[in-house]
């Protein structure tokens, strides 16, 4: 990869960031709705979409284990009635934004060695 | 070679839309991105020329990739687009439909920019072939047309030329009965005078009987009877000299059964005025039998017109004139010869072989076409007739010959 590559990658990266912190709030709405019951089905549909798009986002600015880690959380929740990972989901967003800021500050290696630590704890 | 490519993308997720778009233009081509389905088909429709690709995503608002899909396969201008479909989705439905619905590639997320690379490149040049291959085809399938139009151009020309051809072989033969009238004009004006001298001098008897106070019946009856087969004799003459005067086209339904023999004694009204003031002496001996030939009575008349009248004229200055026409059966009763034989003068060998030729004639200026013999050759072909000569000094014959008509060789001819 050239520097012209690099450069075009960290442009990129920052757009990506600004966009997963919105789409994290709204992982994040959603997640709480769903613990106070009110969401509805159209919502856990929409959740899916948002981490689906996320993750190939991520892949785009090769950010693999945060791909990866997102992959692992679509297939958490599957009816939105699972209190265990609507609670383990919450606690995993925390965790990424984390990592974004981490990344943001240009910690990438930092940022990734905190995440992949903890995805195997996603599956449990 | 890849240069100048313009690839769609379909995208609704920004990032991943111009990551895309940097990859692909890092290899040369011209990207242009659309942020959903209904977006896509409403650029390609306005620039159905310009994209050699589409690389869609799956999941999109609007129109998703499958839907897109399907709008440009359904299109005629847009349906041999290559087009990827780009998506995460580990979906057997979406993988199989797409690839029912025609997509040329089915491309995971994460994709690795090699294989995406290739993979454009494959499909760019493929299509680029086709594109020439459809481009020759259309150039050939114009060149065809154009030789076709020339080709049907010639051809009308050539049956405008057959069509004149036809015409002026028509006007041959008519000049060629012309002139064999004009030959025997004198001939069957002597043959229309004698009935008339009979009729004038049965007349005149008929007169003098008449003034009498009292007659005899039975002879003025006698007289009517042959006033009335002089008269017949010369409405037979003026009847065949019209029928064979007459310049039409002969249709082929005027094909019939000929009695040759009673064709060769018919023809007596043409020559036999020449016979006579040539002191000619004639003798006929026909086979005996039911046996006839097929075709153009008018064609048959020719040919024997023709061989008769050279006879004549070719014994113009010799001693001993006898004209013999006779006709035999040969062949097991399949064919009829009929040989024509004169005492003239003969045919030099040197010019045998020209007789038959257009134009070729020995005849003083004014008394003949030269056409006469090509005409007999020419007749002979359509009824599937033969001719050959013999000639020395004194005795000159003609020998035809023609198949015998039997029920079948009516279906039979060609």
């Amino acid at each position: 990869m050239n520097n012209e590559d690099q450069e075009f990658l960290e442009t990129l990266k920052e757009e990506f960031f600004a966009e997963a912190e919105d789409s994290l709030d709204e992982c994040e709405k959603i997640l709480m709705n769903l613990e106070s019951k009110s969401a509805k089905s159209e919502d856990v549909k929409n959740y899916k979409r948002i981490l689906h798009s996320m993750k190939g986002s991520a892949h785009a600015v090769d950010l693999k284990k945060l791909a990866e880690a997102l992959h692992k959380m679509e297939d958490l929740i599957q009816n939105g009635d699972e209190p265990k990972a609507i609670d383990l989901s919450l606690k995993f967003i925390d965790l990424i934004r984390s990592f974004v800021e981490l990344a943001r500050q240009g910690e990438d290696a930092k940022a990734c060695s905190d995440l992949a630590a903890i995805i195997p704890d996603i599956h449990k | 070679m890849l240069d100048k490519y313009s690839i769609l993308i379909v995208e609704d997720i920004p990032v991943q839309a111009k990551k895309l778009q940097y990859v692909l233009q890092k290899l040369g081509h011209n990207v242009v991105w659309k942020e959903d389905g209904v977006l896509a088909y409403e650029e390609l429709q306005k620039n159905s020329e310009r994209y050699h690709l589409v690389i869609s995503d799956y999941q999109m608002p609007n129109w998703d990739g499958i839907q897109l899909l399907e709008a440009i396969k359904l299109n005629d201008k847009l349906k041999k687009i290559p087009f990827i479909l780009l998506t995460t989705i580990e979906d057997e439905n979406i993988f199989f439909k797409s690839l029912q619905l025609g997509a040329s590639e089915f491309l995971n997320k994460p994709y690795r920019q090699e294989e995406l690379k290739l993979r454009c490149q494959n499909l760019i040049l493929l299509y680029e072939y086709q594109s020439l291959i459809e481009k020759e085809n259309q150039n050939l399938f114009n060149e065809l047309l154009e030789k076709n139009q020339i080709l049907e151009h010639k051809l009308a020309e050539l049956s405008k030329t057959h069509t004149q051809l036809q015409q002026m072989q028509t006007d041959l033969v008519q000049a060629s009965k012309m002139a064999s009238l004009g030959t025997m004009g004198a001939g069957m004006a002597h043959e229309i005078n004698n009935p008339l001298t009979i009729i004038k001098s049965y007349n005149s008897r008929l007169k003098a009987i008449l003034d009498k106070e009292e007659f005899d019946k039975t002879r003025v009856d006698k007289i009517n009877t042959s006033i009335d087969n002089a008269v017949n004799r010369i409405m037979s003459i003026v009847k065949h000299l019209k029928a064979f005067a007459r310049n039409e086209k002969i249709s082929d339904s005027e094909r019939a059964t000929i009695d040759i023999n009673q064709l060769l004694s018919d023809l007596r009204d043409f020559y036999g005025g020449l016979v006579i003031s040539n002191n000619i002496t004639v003798s006929e001996q026909f086979f005996s039998g039911d046996y006839k030939l097929f075709g153009f009575r008018t064609v048959y008349e020719q040919i024997f017109l023709n061989l008769i009248n050279n006879a004549i004229d070719a014994m113009e200055t010799s001693p001993v004139k006898t004209l013999d026409i006779s006709t035999e059966l040969i062949d097991d009763n399949q064919k009829i010869l009929a040989t024509i034989r004169d005492s003239g003068r003969g045919i030099p060998k040197e010019i045998m072989d020209k007789i038959y030729d257009p134009f070729f004639t020995t005849k003083a200026p004014n008394k003949g076409t030269g056409l006469g013999m090509s005409l007999v050759r020419s007749y002979l072909k359509e009824c599937n007739g033969t001719i050959s000569c013999q000639s020395e000094p004194g005795k000159t014959e003609f020998f035809l010959t023609f198949p015998i008509y039997t029920n079948n060789s009516k279906d039979t001819k060609q």
